[in-house]
């Protein structure tokens, strides 16, 4: 009797030190989440100043003033200038009306006018991208519930106050249902995330519908998670629909990377037009995702399904889907997307992004194709002009030197660390080779005998295994690998200190494995067994073997790692960190958290 | 054999030496104003609000003269075409757009949910009945816009159609021009669609002789010109001298209707003066040759219009052979449409 009350006593003892551990654990997890909210507010506080205090005359500069309430006058009179030339279309819409929220209470009757004669005499181009019809209607449903009851007459598009409405908020709910279902089209863009961003705070912070702000929150939210988990030190890494240079070599440059210094802390402040409107919001980060953006302890496979833009001819479907692979560690990621044409022009179909040697933390390849044909495929235009129309605002689209864009003859082949790339270009392509950038930055490049081209970005090592002859040509800020082979790949290899202690040790490694390939027309193919010892066959295009299985990506879900859960078609996003869960339930507009 | 002459080709003949008069007397006096859609123009700048280079042109002075109507931002027009009772209609990126008051404003008919309008056609016996050829499909509205109802039921399942042709004798008869050959309408009203022809190919342009119902052209791409003699059942292909085989438009001579020309990319306009059979190129004074657009001029068909994919349009006195620079340096005039003036 006395042991089992001794043993009672230990066990009590033992269960009110294990609550006391949760407790002062989940307080030490506040307090860290309450710091962080100090440190949003300062770079939230930092940033609107910079546009409070700035003469520029920009819609972004009269916003923060009148969100900060000091200069009242001087926006009032800015946004009349302003207002005497309207421009920029849908570029227009949404700082236009974002700065009428923040100052209508405070600005002049007169401007007040302004504003809404401006919605009546300049007529806005809709767009032809996803990203445009976003700001587009957002910005027409919060300027018509503003505006209630008027006449078609007193809208620039003849439509009333109530049609507008209606057309606007059926529009931003079929985006979110098809971004819930079948995904995003201008998925994981570090230079296309504000446009999606921007116009989901403005309606989580001014819709008039409790259900139109939640669903901005909402996909706020989703946007935010998506971009946290392939996030790395204020990077966007993984393959990505659309990407500019120079962010695809200098990742910092990029818009998101202004969003990651504002949201995660990470990387470097950018004082640009993109991230007024975020600073000036009352949108907080949930804590889950801030915790999932910046944990990188444990290195993990993140897959994730989104779909093709708009295909409108020389297709079967409208919006085949894109299968995304990333392996994300905390020196570097390795990410791709599996398929052909997913984004003419500015698709990255896949890359190594690491947190050494800023500003250039980027080595990638590409076949750099061009043709009116694939441009045709999304937009109406006649495909024998549309190279030419298209690049007078695209200069680099059709150079054979360029560092951005997909092609056709282009497929890759991930598991984890480990990426197997192939390429068969047909004779009479634009182009005929393929490119590999490589930045200065790179702490050490070694030529190999074994074939292997080996380098170290601090922590992170990586190997090239080029299948074909290349020149190595030195350009500005990186070298560039030239391989003017039709029928041609690689092998590329990323690993770090966590599993090698250095290059000398990962150069070994890697000095046997050779893969065995076939590089003849129609039939071009590889096997390779990495230093884990895990096989890949992959045959051009798209047969792939990991182990002798065969892999399924189309069976990839939405989103699937350990962070992100979706399964396609659900409009569900389930968000995990450890003990923390956060389900975004579109379908009933309900958030609930564990 | 005698007979087979008399049929084929004496009466025939006869009976449109006839007409000519009747034809000229018709058109004669009567005005016409010529409507130029520009998509966009290498003097444009994206974001430039005034500088009305780009949308809706129209002349009443036989291209002497143009004044550009409705908005003037880039709103990417593709086609303008006015309807029997004056309503002026807009193809555009941003939907249909429709006037009512002769350009003084326009209404975007549409919705979110059509997009990318490269033709529109009006019903010519019922104004209010229109047809939508978009990068999506084919949209018609019975109410002026009002309301729309997509009318994909049996085109590819990327239905992209580049134009529309409404039977002149029947105007529930449609011929929809897609990237997977010609359809034609079935049912009332064209709620169904079936293949009618030129299976594969990407059909750019569909015209109708304006005399004989049964005759229809198609211009293609990378194909050339096809004929069909039998109300689209069959097609015949007609290249005969036609060294440029991508077709964006052809338009026939109301007057004399064995005079075709058509609009080449790469090869600037070709003619035609026994209905296809044989074709010339006509360029002298084109300083572009990829013509997407033309137009006669009903009253005098000797005068002509090209317009082009970023040189502008030009204009032909002489039926085609020779033209001058008209206007829209660097412009794509996409569309060029011709309508009687209302009285």
């Amino acid at each position: 009797m006395d042991i089992l009350k001794y043993i009672l006593k230990r066990l009590s003892f033992i269960l009110s030190l294990v609550c006391a551990l949760v407790v002062i654990s989940q307080a030490m997890n506040t307090d860290e989440y309450d710091r962080y909210l100090a440190g949003y507010k300062e770079r939230a506080e930092f940033l609107s100043m910079a546009f409070d205090t700035s003469s520029n005359l920009t819609y972004y500069s009269v916003a923060a003033k009148y969100a900060g309430g000091t200069y009242i006058d001087e926006a009032d009179s800015m946004l009349l200038e302003l207002l005497k030339d309207p421009r920029g279309d849908m570029f227009w819409m949404f700082p236009v009306i974002g700065a009428y929220l923040y100052g209508k209470e405070v600005m002049s009757p007169e401007v007040r006018d302004a504003v809404r004669n401006s919605w009546k005499t300049y007529a806005p181009y809709r767009g032809d991208t996803e990203n445009h019809w976003c700001m587009y209607y957002t910005s027409l449903y919060l300027a018509a519930e503003q505006w209630p009851d008027l006449p078609g007459q007193e809208w620039f598009n003849g439509k009333s106050s109530a049609e507008n409405l209606q057309k606007a908020r059926e529009y931003i709910i079929h985006w979110i249902e098809i971004t819930t279902t079948i995904g995003q089209g201008e998925f994981d863009s570090p230079d296309y995330l504000p446009e999606y961003m921007i116009p989901m705070l403005l309606l989580a912070d001014f819709a008039k519908d409790p259900a139109m702000r939640k669903r901005g929150k909402m996909m706020a939210d989703y946007l935010m998670a998506d971009f946290a988990v392939e996030h790395l030190d204020g990077q966007y890494v993984g393959g990505f629909s659309r990407i500019t240079e120079p962010g695809v070599y200098e990742p910092l440059r990029s818009n998101s990377s202004a969003y990651a210094y504002l949201y995660f802390g990470t990387g470097e402040p950018r004082i640009t037009q993109w991230i007024l409107f975020p600073a000036l919001s009352r949108y907080r980060l949930p804590e889950i995702i801030y915790r999932i953006a910046v944990d990188r302890d444990e290195a993990y496979v993140h897959k994730e399904r989104k779909r093709v833009r708009n295909v409108i001819r020389y297709g079967d479907e409208i919006n085949p889907p894109v299968y995304k692979y990333t392996y994300m560690t905390g020196d570097y990621a390795l990410g791709s997307l599996q398929g052909g044409i997913l984004q003419p022009i500015q698709q990255q179909t896949w890359n190594i992004r690491f947190t050494s040697g800023r500003p250039h933390t980027a080595v990638f390849g590409l076949h750099p194709y061009w043709s009116g044909y694939e441009l045709a495929m999304f937009f109406p235009q006649r495909k024998k002009t549309l190279v030419a129309d298209v690049v007078p605002s695209k200069q680099t689209y059709n150079q054979p030197d360029k560092w951005t864009g997909g092609s056709p003859y282009e497929r890759t082949f991930q598991h984890k660390n480990t990426l197997l790339v192939l390429y068969d270009i047909p004779e009479g392509t634009n182009s005929e080779h393929i490119s590999g950038f490589f930045p200065k930055t790179l702490d050490e490049v070694i030529h190999g005998d074994s074939g292997w081209i080996m380098m170290r970005a601090g922590n992170t090592f990586i190997g090239w295994y080029p299948f074909r002859e290349y020149d190595w040509i030195e350009e500005e800020i990186n070298w560039r690998l030239h391989s003017p082979y039709r029928q041609n790949g690689y092998i590329v290899e990323v690993r770090s200190t966590d599993e090698y202690q250095s290059i000398a040790d990962f150069v070994s490694a890697l000095q046997d494995a050779i893969p065995e390939t076939n590089l003849q027309q129609n039939e071009v193919e590889a096997t390779y067994r990495n230093p884990e010892g895990d096989k890949l066959q992959f045959t051009f295009p798209d047969r792939r073997y990991l182990n002798n299985s065969p892999v399924h990506i189309e069976d990839y879900a939405l989103f699937d790692g350990p962070y992100l859960q979706a399964e396609v078609g659900s409009q569900m996003l389930t968000i995990r960190y450890k003990d923390m869960v956060r389900v975004l339930d579109f379908n009933t507009l309900k958030i609930s958290e564990q | 054999m005698n007979y087979i002459l008399f049929r084929n080709f004496i009466l025939p003949v006869s009976a449109f030496v006839l007409l000519i008069p009747f034809v000229l007397y018709a058109n004669a006096g009567e005005e016409y104003t010529i409507y130029m859609s520009v998509l966009s123009s290498r003097h444009h700048q994206w974001d430039n609000i005034d500088n009305p280079v780009i949308g809706i042109f129209r002349s009443s002075d036989i291209g002497e003269t143009w004044e550009h109507i409705g908005w003037r931002g880039y709103i990417r027009t593709f086609y303008t075409e006015t309807g029997p009772d004056g309503t002026i209609w807009a193809a555009c990126g941003n939907g249909v757009l429709r006037s009512g008051d002769n350009g003084k404003s326009f209404t975007i008919t549409t919705g979110w949910e059509i997009t990318e309008v490269l033709k529109v056609r009006v019903d010519p016996g019922s104004p209010g009945t229109v047809y939508a050829a978009t990068a999506y499909g084919v949209f018609t509205s019975a109410d002026y816009g009002q309301s729309w109802t997509e009318m994909n039921a049996g085109l590819p399942v990327l239905p992209f159609t580049s134009d529309l042709l409404i039977d002149q004798n029947d105007s529930s008869v449609l011929f929809a021009a897609t990237e997977e050959g010609i359809y034609r309408s079935i049912d009332d009203g064209g709620i169904a669609w079936k293949p009618t022809g030129l299976k594969g190919m990407g059909i750019r342009v569909l015209v109708q002789h304006p005399q004989d119902a049964s005759v229809l052209f198609a211009g293609t791409e990378d194909h050339g010109i096809f004929k069909s003699s039998d109300g689209g059942k069959t097609w015949e292909q007609r290249n005969s001298s036609l060294e440029h085989r991508t077709v964006y438009s052809i338009v026939i001579n109301p007057v004399d209707p064995a005079i075709l020309y058509a609009g080449t990319h790469g090869g600037g306009v070709y003619k035609t003066s026994d209905g296809g059979e044989n074709w010339k190129q006509v360029v002298d004074g084109l300083t572009n040759f990829d013509v997407h657009s033309l137009v006669i001029l009903p009253s005098d068909p000797g005068i002509i219009f090209a317009g082009t994919l970023n040189g502008g349009l030009f204009r032909s006195a002489d039926g085609g052979e020779s033209w001058e620079f008209n206007s829209q340096d660097g412009g794509q005039v996409w569309g060029l449409s011709v309508t009687a003036v209302q009285d």
